[in-house]
């Protein structure tokens, strides 16, 4: 059963009489238990993605349902119960926490706007509890977040996060600005806590080495679009898309010598101010053909759950013998 | 090419005086390419700062050479040091719009690099100046000329820096994590394009970077740092196969590999036996 559901989401900003479009038509289902990784550059949309999931933007059209209920169509104030069930960590652990309030008040926020009837004795119990549940010690509550490092910050972003107990958390970059050493202890600290609480994740990353280790299943998107989705092994140790091809090659092995063939992309990734009428790669991809250009962009199926956006894919499944040239 | 000895720098704060970084020694033999790795703090960049010149002015180097074509670096006026960065090491940083002046043509700074080293004519330095940014695979280096570093992406915009940084042909190229701030398919791209150029010249290159894999992929020697000290040093194939320190170790084991190299990659056991 899914805990959330993103049906053909479309959104567009407004800016100065321009027009971005951040995120087009799509559609995504998280499972209970169970991690889905948005994966994309900067400017890709999964970032808005993000905050349509947790409700704080409201789509220009599509439907968002969490746990059978259309966010979409609550005012501010009937989302605020649903709040507690939904949660999010940022990217930037310092950037997120207040700088004033000591860490024990951080994370105790959330239980005086949820748990109103708990006291403060029982507050602090629990506080404490998560604390050292999230690795660090009761001492800690006592202390500023600038006086701890990022890892022991996102740490306390993550407790503030889940002391509601929700069921859904959407985990925007939590690793990207982290030492390598310290991305990986707080990874298998959220891998625990999903395991223990059966929290479901969106996991929105740039990092498709890290997506590997934490997801079950991923959805790139490029330009506001999803280009390929599927169950995560089956993606990377597949890829059809020429841009999932690109990312995966654009990360270099630390093994001497293991090099992966360069899928090159031509030039960077174009202003999003119109909307796509054609591939969203067309123009950089390295097996553009003609007809690209007037190819309108819909997911196939390649293989079991696997869905791929390229026109050369779809062709090449149809006549799997006579093209080829794609992968 | 380079020989740093015991370089030592000192932080003047608030809290008294801080050793940012303490008796680091390495070499950059000519012709090849050096990374030093090390995670936030661990003073890589200061190191370099400290060998251009280029620390803050509550920073100091306290002991140490730097020893470059027969000078020491560390010893030397402002004006001798001012005459060899941009002449015989070229600098390329983090932030290609740190680097390029907001308010000048792309010209304007070509013309300022080339002249604070050599005379050269207008119509011959425009030349030059389209020559090096087609050789960096800048698209239509002439609008690129008249235009200004904010009408750039970020990957055009350090090509345009990496074009400078060679204006002069210098034998020592030094980046500091030249693309840590550009998106994942456009740091490979930059990437190959220093290392074809500074193939090509027959140069010697300083890569400061946090990226293990950059290190792996495209240097022949590591200087790992930690806490401002340099922990191991070798040859690649070396360190990286067969790390002798606990601490290059664990830097190593915590990346994940490389996606496409990941055996069974996804959680589904976990996800599935948690419901």
């Amino acid at each position: 059963m899914s805990i959330m559901e993103l049906r053909d989401v479309n959104h567009v900003f407004r800016r100065g009489g321009k027009e971005v479009h951040a995120v087009n038509g799509v559609s995504l289902s998280v499972a209970k238990g169970e991690t889905v990784a948005v994966i994309g550059e900067s400017g890709s949309g999964k970032s808005t993605l993000g905050r349509i999931a947790l409700g704080l933007i409201t789509p220009t059209s599509g439907s968002v349902v969490f746990d059978g209920i259309e966010l979409t169509a609550l005012s501010r104030k009937q989302m605020r119960p649903l709040r507690s069930r939904l949660q999010v960590v940022f990217q930037e652990p310092y950037e997120s926490l207040n700088p004033r309030l000591k860490v024990g008040d951080i994370i105790a926020e959330p239980l005086i706007i949820h748990r109103p009837e708990l006291s403060r004795a029982e507050r602090r119990e629990k506080v404490v509890a998560m604390l050292e549940r999230v690795g660090l010690t009761a001492e800690h509550a006592d202390r500023l977040p600038r006086n701890l490092s990022g890892g022991q910050q996102q740490r306390i972003g993550i407790a503030r996060a889940i002391i509601t107990e929700p069921e859904l958390v959407i985990l925007d970059e939590p690793t990207s600005s982290l030492d390598v050493s310290v991305r990986a202890r707080v990874l298998d600290l959220l891998r625990d806590l999903q395991r223990e609480r059966g929290i479901s994740y969106v996991f929105i990353s740039h990092d498709l080495a890290t997506v590997g280790l934490i997801s079950d299943r991923v959805a790139v998107m490029y330009l506001g679009t999803v280009v390929e989705q599927g169950p995560t092994q089956e993606v990377l140790t597949n890829p059809r898309h020429p841009y999932t091809q690109a990312l995966m090659s654009a990360t270099l092995s630390t093994v001497v010598g293991q090099k992966r063939e360069h899928v090159p992309l031509r030039g960077e990734i174009p202003n999003p101010s119109k909307k796509p009428t054609k591939c969203v790669l067309s123009g950089r991809c390295p097996i553009e053909v003609d007809a690209c250009s007037s190819w309108q962009v819909r997911l196939a199926q390649v293989a079991d759950r696997h869905e791929v956006a390229c026109m050369r894919v779809e062709q090449e499944q149809k006549q799997p013998v006579e093209l080829g040239g794609g992968r | 090419m380079l020989r740093v000895q015991g370089l030592t720098s000192q932080f003047r704060g608030r809290a008294g005086v801080v050793r940012a970084i303490d008796d680091v020694s390495f070499e950059v033999p000519a012709g090849e390419a050096v990374g030093i790795v090390g995670e936030t703090g661990s003073g890589k960049s200061v190191t370099i700062r400290s060998i251009l010149g280029l620390l803050p002015s509550y920073g100091r180097v306290v002991a140490g050479s730097a020893e470059f074509e027969g000078e020491d670096l560390i010893k030397l006026s402002r004006t001798r040091l001012r005459e060899i960065r941009g002449a015989r090491i070229g600098f390329v940083a983090q932030n290609p719009f740190g680097a390029l002046n907001p308010v000048l043509s792309i010209e304007k700074q070509f013309r300022n690099v080339m002249r604070a080293h050599r005379r050269m004519s207008r119509a011959e330095l425009h030349d030059l100046a389209i020559e090096r940014l087609a050789a960096v695979q800048v698209r239509g280096p002439e609008r690129v000329l008249r235009g200004y570093a904010h009408e750039l992406s970020g990957g055009m915009a350090q090509r345009v820096v990496i074009a400078l940084a060679m204006l002069h042909d210098p034998p020592l190229v030094i980046a500091d994590e030249p693309t840590t701030a550009l998106d994942v398919t456009v740091q490979r791209q930059i990437l190959d394009l220093i290392d074809s150029q500074v193939k090509q010249g027959g140069r010697s290159l300083l890569l400061v970077t946090h990226d293990l894999g950059v290190v792996a992929q495209y240097c022949h020697r590591v200087v790992v740092m930690k806490s401002g000290r340099v922990v191991e040093t070798g040859l690649v194939a070396d360190v990286f196969t067969n790390p002798t320190h606990e601490y290059t170790k664990q830097l190593l084991d915590a990346v994940p590999p490389a996606p496409w190299a990941q055996e069974a990659p996804g959680l589904t056991e976990q996800a599935v036996t948690s419901r």
